[in-house]
């Protein structure tokens, strides 16, 4: 399989009141095209900043980080930003979206602003309006942003992170703010886009989240201290219950 | 805690707490030195009055007139004192060896011999005596030309010569000294009796002047009234001399007040805007139990501060710029100094507005539960009204769609910024038309000059065939004697190629009765123009010799209305009139009245007398004319020959003055406008923060996001513009009406403007400094990173 993000020896430090704070420190890390990582560790541990790292939203202190065959340290904030826009989506804890735009304009936006495709606006409409049929919510398209819920808005969040067919999605938390039905609902969207040959990068504390994922890497100070393959996740309840099970076992023998 | 959380407030919101205290400053600057600039010069007019003297009635007459002997054995007459004077055409003065080109009117001379009223030197200083040798001179003689202590005036008239040394420009508050009235020049009482000796007395005109303090003015005025040859002045009349002073200093509180409303609506906007960003605050200070009135009197007290500290600086601010705006007028009058009470009056004004502002503004806090305000002030229930733009319908860039869009999804807020914008605008363009207006043709019906003139010539000696004043005296020696003056004219026009029509306007001031009301009103009368020529504000012209019309403000002094009978005393005569109209005037603070082309005057004391007009045959354009006066100014030999505009800028004086004050007045717009910029922007990256974050994570760049922020205000500019245009002009009328009616009685004016400037340059100015100071402002959304998406509330 072709090595869609790779790490070497990543840092990240920040300076807080003159000391020095390594929240990163020497992480490398390899991920496979259609692969669904989840990272997981405790509060603090820098599993967010890995996030933003190795998605070119922060710049890491040292170390190396390629996705797609480019070094990120080496773009410019320009090419970065072009790189966020055209091959990476992003879906937050908090939904976040431009509060003046209907859901369906927030979902399009990126796609009106890149120029990958060369669409028309009604092209790249049809293509919002069709994401959001794939995700359940084309009746809420022309609502506002505060007139969903927050399921439907988190879905919208989806489709916007789809929308420029990125080639990997990074999800900070993507089911934290939502109740177990909703998250039960996104996950198994992100599943169902994993399986169409999406990769996905999760950071996430719900080992329910995670158990769906392919691989799990766990996080301590900065450094990712244990890694465990669970391999592809095909559905059904029993597996999906096997899977948490076998999990919990792993992430107790973490520390968890 | 509480001063630590203020503490932490002011340290941790510094650039919006430095603008909101440097709109503080702006206010109570402006407050001060416009209520100042109003006080001091409304209250300095009479405060020089009083200082210098002024007396109750103010009488010229010919010296060989015996009035003041019959005055001094009056019991009611307290005071009367005397001074001589006689006069000179310019054409016998060379200063400093040049001749005086620009001099309009003959020069009186007087002497040091006794003084009617105080004289007051450019210093201020009281003037005693005048050196032998030396003179000083009203500002109305240099006629704007630099004049340096020590330069000679040679004064020559026949085979005598006199030279005496430049001592000075005196202060006077009983003599008109704009650059259109008679200058006086004052002499030691030695140099001024060999003078007065040298001189063949049937050659120069003397006069001596009573300066009368009475208990009793209506006998005094009675009796000058049955006097020929004389012109009488009451103290209020004299204040008119300082008419100009006066209109510059209401435009100015004018502009102020303009300035000082788009401050405080900056003000209320930004102290609302940064209490509603501090809502998650206030939920977690109520949540915990602090009460509202604790959470309150937090922001009231941080308000409090800024609006204090603001005051203190934009009062001291106030001062020199008082000054500044006071330095015209104090040329012309003594002050004690500005009135800094009033101005501290309103600096504390400003202190309490923005006390009230705070407190309306943190009236919300009351009325929510701890988890409203957490919720950034949203109760839960959301009727908000939808978008009427789809970016995927939209045929605008992203960039200019989200732009847009933001501005019609935020109305309230941009609706502020558009009300603050347009008034920037206004402050230029109103201050550009009262300029453009004071310099052209279109108050000239104001100055009782007929509209259809083309040129006037104020100095008659070429055509009339003898001296300035010798002609004046023939033109109003009866009734009929102005023909001759009118006649010489269009056949002086007609021999040199540019026939035209003459018309002459003379006036006086009669007692008039109307019930048991009286008052001294002007009554003009043009010669050779019918009356109806003239704008009247209501009713019609008078076209019959017992017709009248008369300002509304002479009306409301008789309690009379168009159709009454007024009872006018002409020199002793009683005469009956019918009022048929009103009309606007300057003329004698507006106390005037308009008769009809023939009427009978009582000519042997002309008060007002505005030279020949001169309406060329033809349609003439603008350089046919003013060819027509280059070549009269030759035939004539004499350079007071003006155009209606120009006759305007010379009578008011103001054209210089408001140029300057608009010029002044465009940079404090460029000022304003960028604070209020830099103010708005910066909170609507600070409330916009989490958005601009987004944006930038989904790969948005940063031009884009600047680009957004910038055309937004681009947008309100632009509007703003659009609606100052089409507002400028008839606020401009309204404002220019009300300020002329504060020293006129003046229903309506026509004003002039230049089309470039207020809808093309100003606009630029205001669309310019708006981009400028977002673009650099949003500058700022760079130092926001994709990563914070994440990390805020």
């Amino acid at each position: 399989m072709n090595t869609v993000l790779q790490t070497k020896g990543l840092c990240k430090t920040y300076i807080v009141n003159k000391r020095q704070n390594n929240v990163l420190k020497n992480i490398d890390l390899t991920i496979c095209e259609g692969e669904m990582v989840a990272i997981m560790g405790p509060s603090g541990s820098g599993k967010s900043t890995l996030l933003y790292c190795v998605s070119g939203m922060d710049r890491a202190t040292a170390g190396e980080v390629v996705f797609n065959g480019r070094q990120t340290a080496k773009l410019s904030d320009k090419a970065l930003s072009q790189l966020r826009l055209d091959e990476m989506g992003f879906i937050f804890q908090q939904m976040y979206m431009m509060k003046n735009l209907s859901v369906l304009d927030n979902i399009i936006l990126p796609a009106v602003k890149s120029k990958k495709n060369r669409e028309s606006r009604k092209q790249i409409e049809e293509r919002g309006r069709q994401l959001c049929r794939k995700l359940g919510i084309e009746d809420v398209g022309s609502n506002d942003i505060n007139e969903v819920s927050g399921g439907q808005l988190q879905r919208a969040c989806i489709c916007r992170s789809l929308i420029n067919s990125p080639k990997m999605i990074f999800a900070d938390e993507p089911t934290g703010a939502l109740n177990r039905a909703s998250s039960d609902e996104v996950m198994n969207e992100l599943l169902s886009l994993n399986r169409d040959g999406t990769t996905i990068l999760c950071v996430t504390h719900d080992p329910k989240v995670a158990a769906k994922c392919s691989r799990v890497l766990y996080l301590v100070d900065g450094g990712i201290v244990g890694e465990k393959n669970m391999g592809h996740f095909a559905g059904g309840d029993k597996a999906l219950r096997d899977r948490e099970r076998e999990l919990n076992g792993w992430l107790m023998e973490q520390g968890w | 805690m509480f001063w630590r959380i203020l503490k932490k407030d002011l340290r941790r919101k510094k650039t919006m707490n430095v603008i909101l205290l440097l709109f503080a400053i702006l206010c109570s600057m402006l407050a001060a030195a416009s209520l100042n600039n109003i006080v001091a010069v409304t209250g300095g007019i009479e405060h020089f009055m009083t200082i210098s003297q002024v007396p109750d009635v103010k009488i010229s007459m010919p010296t060989d007139q015996t009035l003041d002997e019959t005055l001094r054995k009056l019991d009611s007459v307290r005071e009367l004192r005397t001074e001589e004077q006689f006069y000179m055409t310019p054409d016998h003065f060379k200063l400093k060896g040049e001749k005086m080109k620009n001099l309009i009117n003959g020069t009186s001379f007087s002497s040091d011999r006794e003084f009617g009223i105080k004289y007051f030197d450019s210093d201020d200083a009281e003037i005693t005596a005048v050196p032998k040798g030396s003179f000083y001179c009203t500002k109305s003689f240099l006629q704007g030309i630099s004049c340096e202590k020590g330069d000679i005036l040679d004064v020559r008239f026949g085979d005598e010569s006199f030279s005496f040394r430049f001592a000075g420009v005196y202060k006077t508050a009983a003599h008109d000294t704009n650059y259109a009235s008679s200058p006086n020049i004052m002499l030691n009482s030695a140099d001024w009796d060999e003078m007065n000796g040298a001189m063949d007395d049937a050659a120069f005109m003397k006069e001596k002047t009573l300066y009368v303090k009475t208990d009793d003015m209506d006998s005094v005025l009675s009796m000058a009234g049955d006097t020929e040859g004389i012109s009488v002045s009451t103290r209020d009349t004299m204040k008119g001399y300082f008419l100009y002073d006066m209109l510059t200093a209401y435009i100015l509180l004018a502009v102020c007040v303009l300035l000082v409303i788009a401050a405080f609506v900056t003000l209320r906007f930004a102290i609302g805007f940064t209490i509603s960003e501090e809502f998650r605050e206030i939920g977690v200070m109520k949540a915990v139990g602090i009460q509202n009135r604790g959470i309150r009197s937090l922001y009231i007290t941080k308000y409090s501060a800024i609006a204090l500290v603001g005051a203190v600086i934009g009062y001291a601010g106030s001062l020199p710029l008082s000054n500044y705006l006071l330095e015209s007028i104090s040329r012309n009058i003594v002050f004690t100094g500005s009135n800094t009470m009033i101005g501290l009056v309103g600096s504390v004004a400003v202190v309490a507005l923005i006390l009230l502002f705070s407190y309306g503004c943190t009236k919300g806090i009351k009325k929510m539960s701890p988890i409203d305000a957490v919720r950034n002030g949203q109760t839960g229930e959301r009727f908000g009204k939808k978008g009427v733009m789809r970016l995927g319908r939209s045929r605008l860039p992203a960039t200019g769609f989200m732009a847009l869009n933001d501005v019609l999804r935020a109305p309230k807020q941009f609706t502020i910024i558009t009300v603050v914008f347009t008034l920037c605008v206004l402050m230029m363009t109103i201050m550009s038309n009262m300029a453009c207006t004071l310099s052209s043709d279109k108050p000239i019906s104001l100055f009782a000059i007929p509209v259809k003139t083309d040129a006037s010539i104020l100095e008659f000696g070429e055509i009339a065939g003898s001296g300035i004043n010798e002609a004046m005296q023939e033109a109003m020696t009866d009734n009929d004697g102005w023909k001759a003056l009118v006649e010489q004219g269009e056949i002086m026009l007609a021999e040199n190629g540019m026939p035209g029509k003459c018309t002459v306007t003379m006036g006086d001031i009669y007692t008039t009765v109307h019930n048991d009301k009286s008052a001294g009103i002007s009554y003009l009368v043009t010669r050779n123009a019918p009356a109806e020529e003239f704008v009247y504000d209501q009713g019609s012209a008078p076209m019959k010799q017992d017709e009248v019309a008369l300002t509304a403000m002479a009306l409301e002094e008789l309690a009379a209305g168009i159709g009454d009978r007024i009872t006018v005393n002409l020199g002793g005569t009683e005469k009956e009139f019918i009022i048929t109209g009103t009309f606007s005037t300057f003329l004698n603070n507006g106390m005037a009245a308009r008769l009809c082309e023939n009427a009978e005057l009582n000519l042997a004391k002309v008060h007002t007398f505005m030279g020949l007009q001169i309406e060329f045959d033809g349609d003439l354009n603008q350089e046919e004319i003013e060819e027509n006066i280059r070549k009269l100014k030759e035939v004539t030999g004499c350079d007071k020959i003006y155009t209606n505009a120009k006759m305007v800028e010379t009578f008011t004086e103001m054209s210089g003055t408001l140029n300057l004050i608009k010029k002044m007045m465009m940079l404090m717009t460029v000022i304003v406008t960028s604070l209020i910029v830099i103010l708005m922007e910066r909170s609507f990256i600070s409330k916009e923060k989490s958005e601009i974050a987004l944006m930038k994570a989904v790969g948005v760049r940063n031009s884009a996001i600047i680009g957004q922020h910038t055309l937004r205000f681009a947008f309100v500019a632009v509007i703003a513009s659009i609606i100052a245009s089409g507002a400028v002009l008839p606020i401009s009328k309204l404002l220019l009406t009300f300020i002329f009616s504060m020293i006129g009685s003046v229903a309506s004016t026509g004003i002039a403007f230049h089309a470039f400037e207020i809808f093309a340059v100003c606009p630029a100015i205001l669309i310019r400094v708006a981009v400028i100071g977002t673009f650099l402002t949003a500058l700022y959304t760079k130092t926001i990173r994709a990563s914070d998406t994440a990390s805020i509330e």
